[in-house]
């Protein structure tokens, strides 16, 4: 099946393309889940290079599964995202610190200099927030208010209950508050 | 207030981070990826699925599949049939004493003669 006719199929149907050695579907899987699996290792570690082992190793496990995948037991973004999540935690153990990423990227020509400069230190400011909670609180935070998945989805991907979730992300947003509280107005954020 | 104040930051901070280029990853890693896929596709085709033989698909598969298996099957039959057709007349009354009588020593040489198919005995 060619790439083009692909964007409307589903991930565990491409999953079986891909084990049946199709080109387009290993194509399509690239480019649709690597961005998800590299964004959540960024968010969490905070450093690109990082990010991108993490992604690369994920990306390699998926295809590794891919003959045996069931279709239906599972979500592959959920797969995919515990992989993720778990190859972030044992980078974390094993470093202890993160460390933001200095690489600069592309300007985005749609945004003024001043608005891309504040989104950038804002975006910078919530990274090095983020760096300051426990790893679950970390996790729970990013996959539930950046990547917007659901609760009952982080539930499975963490492997822990709803409830749990709830009270990780309420906590992790309170400390995030917290971590924040003497930056606002350098970010631009006024009471009142 | 403040509560309120602090939600309406985080989600504005969260926005950010959403739109932040940074969390894109780079074409060299989508390469990178893209490879290594390729390369596990080349490396490991997807396995055929093989039928679980049963042991009696294997049993006709050793004498030589269905067709030779009719053969046998066919042989069997016409022994039933010519047996059933030819009723008692193939048998002689002192079967018994021929083969375990006095005369035993003899019943194997006298088995051709006696017992042999003989289809014109009925004409």
């Amino acid at each position: 099946m060619p790439y083009d006719q692909q964007e409307d199929t589903p991930d565990d149907a491409l999953l079986v393309l891909f084990a049946n050695g199709d080109g387009a579907a290993a194509r399509t899987l690239t480019l649709r889940l690597t961005p998800r699996a590299f964004a959540h290792a960024f968010r969490v570690l905070g450093d690109r290079a990082e990010a991108e082992d993490v992604a690369q190793e994920a990306m390699i496990r998926l295809f590794k599964q891919a003959p045996d995948w069931r279709q239906g037991e599972a979500k592959v973004t959920t797969w995919l995202y515990r992989v993720t999540a778990n190859l972030c935690t044992d980078r974390l153990r094993k470093t202890k610190g993160v460390a933001l990423d200095a690489i600069p990227e592309p300007e985005d020509d749609a945004k003024s200099a001043a608005q891309t400069l504040q989104d950038r230190a804002r975006a910078d400011a919530l990274q090095s927030a983020l760096a300051t909670l426990p790893e679950r609180q970390r996790q729970a935070v990013v996959l539930r208010h950046i990547e917007g998945q659901s609760n009952p989805a982080i539930a499975e991907i963490m492997e822990i209950s709803v409830e749990a979730v709830e009270s990780l992300t309420a906590r992790g947003k309170r400390a995030l508050a917290e971590a924040l509280a003497s930056q606002r107005e350098a970010l631009g954020y006024t009471d009142g | 207030m403040a509560e309120k104040f602090d939600d309406d930051m985080l989600d504005d901070l969260f926005a950010a981070a959403r739109s932040d280029s940074r969390a894109t990853p780079s074409p060299d890693l989508l390469a990178r990826v893209l490879s290594e896929a390729e390369s596990l596709q080349v490396a490991e085709p997807a396995p055929v699925p093989q039928q679980r033989r049963s042991l009696w698909t294997a049993v006709v598969a050793a004498v030589g599949g269905w067709p030779a298996l009719s053969g046998v099957a066919m042989a069997g039959v016409t022994g039933v049939w010519i047996g059933v057709a030819a009723g008692t007349t193939l048998m002689e009354d002192t079967l018994g004493l021929d083969i375990y009588g006095e005369t035993a020593q003899s019943y194997l040489s006298d088995l051709d003669d006696i017992y042999a198919f003989d289809f014109t005995a009925e004409e």
